[in-house]
């Protein structure tokens, strides 16, 4: 246990100003119900609301991220061959932070003057919102399986435990 | 086939609760000490881990409230199922092989064992304990009404059922679940849980067909419907925005490495290397039965948006309608036994952790020992919170509401800065333990009580959780650390 939280620390407080400013700053919309059902609400001023603190958001979900990595950069800590996996999990976190990027720029484009426009089976920001942001992370579970034994498992102290905890 | 439709979905589901007493009763033999009543004896597969986790994190709010969301918010909710890959890539990089050997070298039974050997502190095991009782009882209230109603709507489409009282059914419910708990602990938990969560990754493929081939287009055209209808729901903020939906985002994902019925399955498995298999399986489970979250909403939104269907009376009749309307009879059946064993395999996981901590962390922290005849004493109170459960369902209104949505972020701040980055971090001290737990417990609680309005939507469990890792890793590095038991005495 050599880690350091610190990084965490630093997002966190970061995350925590962020919405501070964000709730002093914006004037919050409140959620519109659609003008035929009442059971449903609509996007209606929000989409527009959002579409002004486009880069806000930016920063905001790349923060989001940032405090993310910073757990998954504490559980590398300590381990074995540790700087290769920290290589990984920047070349990840990099990755991520791009189809964050390009999620909002397909955002900007469906508020903006070329309107919504389809990508396969939704629209195109969120196309990039479901097989970007859900799948990507896929990488990180790709590198905890393939690099188990390499990274995450070994020494004697872990096969002590499993041989103590399995019953007969 | 048509005519018999509520006799064959009736049908389905009452195989599977027969399934589920018959896995009560063999379980009931592989348990033979507190032990294996709350850890399984440490001898879980990778299989079974790896169902049992994702479909105790997929409760019935995955099933019935999920879908409602989809339906009232667009694209919001997404959030919470996007979230997932990245959650349990966390929490398995954090505690995937940690926790395990934690509860092994300190012959731990619960995550209050393991918060208390850690830190050295009973206190801080204690405060975990009360944290996972209140979230438990609120959690397991709002399944066990989940059940009851769903019960209560089954029955009414039967001859002579037609006028059930809720109270019947929720004795129903309650029954069929502390039965198997009391009989077979969470031997008889995880293992329904690999039926409960084989039923729910078919019934969410069948639904997923089914829903893309009723919509003319398929989900082509049910986007292109709902984004001419209303661009802005079908934008990646919904209704929520941009800000609301990134907190939601931030805490789902985190959150999983502090909801106790899900990583406490880490500390049950035989080896700590099926770690490595149990991550993958997991997400890919959890990304089916995520089919049915996401297709149905936007499918019965559609549909009443193109005038194909009326107007639903609220949001979380999304799935039974689908089901009664656009389902074949089977399917419907198959996915109603689907939804019960949402509620289940959930209620079952909180069922086993509240009783550890009510038999076993309590007494521990506040005696110093365990109780005599823990095994009897664990089904006797599995009983018990299940009666108190299911009367705080029935009687006690708004509260169990309240005590229901506190419960993720609550689990949330409380556990991720003390047992994720604790167990990680050695510096984390006791102290800085108790401020965290008790700092989410008045945050969480304050706002909820105090219905205090948090503008731009942001997620309360957000704003707790970021108090707790601040306060967490603050005070510790401002308090001088205790040895852990891993170094002195164990506690």
């Amino acid at each position: 246990m050599k880690a350091t939280p610190i990084p965490l620390f630093v997002f966190a407080l970061a995350l925590l100003g962020l919405m501070t400013l964000a709730v002093a700053q914006f004037t919050p919309a409140e959620p519109q119900t659609h003008s035929q059902f009442s059971t449903m609400q609509v996007g209606g001023n929000r989409a527009a609301d959002d579409s002004e603190h486009w880069m806000f958001g930016l920063m905001f979900g790349w923060c989001v991220i940032a405090n993310l990595l910073a757990f998954l950069w504490l559980g590398t800590d300590g381990k074995r061959h540790a700087g290769s996996l920290q290589i990984l999990l920047c070349l990840g976190g990099v990755l991520f932070a791009v189809v964050y990027l390009v999620m909002m720029l397909a955002f900007g484009d469906y508020v903006g003057d070329r309107g919504p426009t389809m990508l396969g089976y939704f629209p195109n920001p969120a196309t990039w919102m479901i097989f970007g942001v859900w799948f990507m992370p896929v990488f990180f579970i790709a590198v905890y399986s393939f690099g188990f034994h390499r990274w995450f498992h070994g020494g004697g102290e872990v096969d002590r435990s499993d041989q103590e905890g399995t019953v007969d | 086939m048509e005519e018999y439709r509520a006799q064959i979905i009736a049908a389905c589901v009452a195989i599977y609760f027969v399934v589920c007493i018959v896995v009560g009763i063999w379980a009931m033999r592989r348990t033979r000490s507190s032990r294996d009543f709350f850890m399984a004896g440490r001898d879980l597969g990778i299989w079974v881990t790896s169902i049992a986790i994702f479909s105790s994190a997929m409760s019935g709010f995955g099933f019935v409230g999920g879908p409602g969301l989809v339906y009232k918010m667009g694209m919001s909710s997404l959030w919470i199922v996007i979230s997932t890959t990245i959650g349990y890539a966390i929490c398995f990089f954090l505690l995937g092989t940690k926790l395990r050997r934690w509860a092994v070298e300190r012959d731990s039974i619960s995550l209050p064992d393991v918060i208390a050997a850690r830190y050295n502190s009973r206190l801080a095991g204690l405060l975990a304990a009360v944290a996972i009782v209140l979230g438990v009882m609120g959690y397991l209230a709002t399944q066990i009404a989940a059940m009851s109603t769903v019960l209560q709507s089954l029955a009414s489409g039967l001859t002579g059922w037609d006028d059930l009282p809720l109270e019947y059914c929720a004795i129903f419910s309650t029954t069929l679940l502390v039965f198997y708990c009391v009989t077979g602990g969470i031997i008889a938990s995880v293992y329904t849980d690999l039926v409960q969560g084989v039923i729910m990754m078919v019934a969410a493929v069948l639904v997923f067909l089914t829903a893309i081939s009723v919509y003319d287009g398929g989900m082509t055209g049910i986007s292109e419907t709902l984004m001419k209808d209303d661009p802005g729901s079908m934008s990646p903020w919904g209704s929520k925005g941009m800000i609301g939906c990134l907190s939601w985002y931030f805490v789902f994902a985190l959150g999983v490495a502090g909801q106790p019925h899900v990583i406490s399955k880490l500390m049950m498995t035989r080896r700590s290397s099926d770690a490595r298999f149990t991550l993958p399986m997991t997400v890919i489970g959890y990304m089916i039965t995520a089919l049915l979250w996401i297709t149905l909403g936007l499918t019965m939104r559609a549909m009443v948006v193109s005038g194909a269907h009326p107007e639903l009376t609220a949001p979380d009749r999304a799935a039974p309608e689908f089901l009664q309307v656009f389902a074949h009879p089977v399917l419907a059946g198959v996915v109603f036994a689907g939804l019960f064993a949402a509620i289940m395999s959930t209620a079952d996981a909180f069922l086993n952790i509240g009783t550890a901590a009510i038999v076993h962390d309590i007494p521990v922290a506040l005696r110093g020992r365990p109780l005599r005849n823990e095994l009897g004493w664990a089904r006797f109170v599995t009983g018990l919170i299940g009666i108190a459960a299911m009367i705080f369902a029935l009687y006690t209104g708004d509260m169990v509401a309240l005590l229901g949505a506190f419960g993720w972020g609550t689990f949330a701040a409380a556990l991720v800065p003390t047992v994720a980055i604790g167990l990680n971090w050695e510096r984390g001290t006791g102290a800085a333990a108790c401020v965290a737990i008790a700092s989410s417990l008045l945050v969480n609680f304050v706002i909820k009580a105090f219905e205090i309005p948090i503008p731009l939507n942001i997620d309360s469990g957000a704003i707790a959780l970021l108090i707790s890792i601040v306060l967490f890793v603050g005070v510790s590095l401002c308090s001088a650390p205790k040895t852990p038991a891993s170094e002195g005495k164990p506690v």
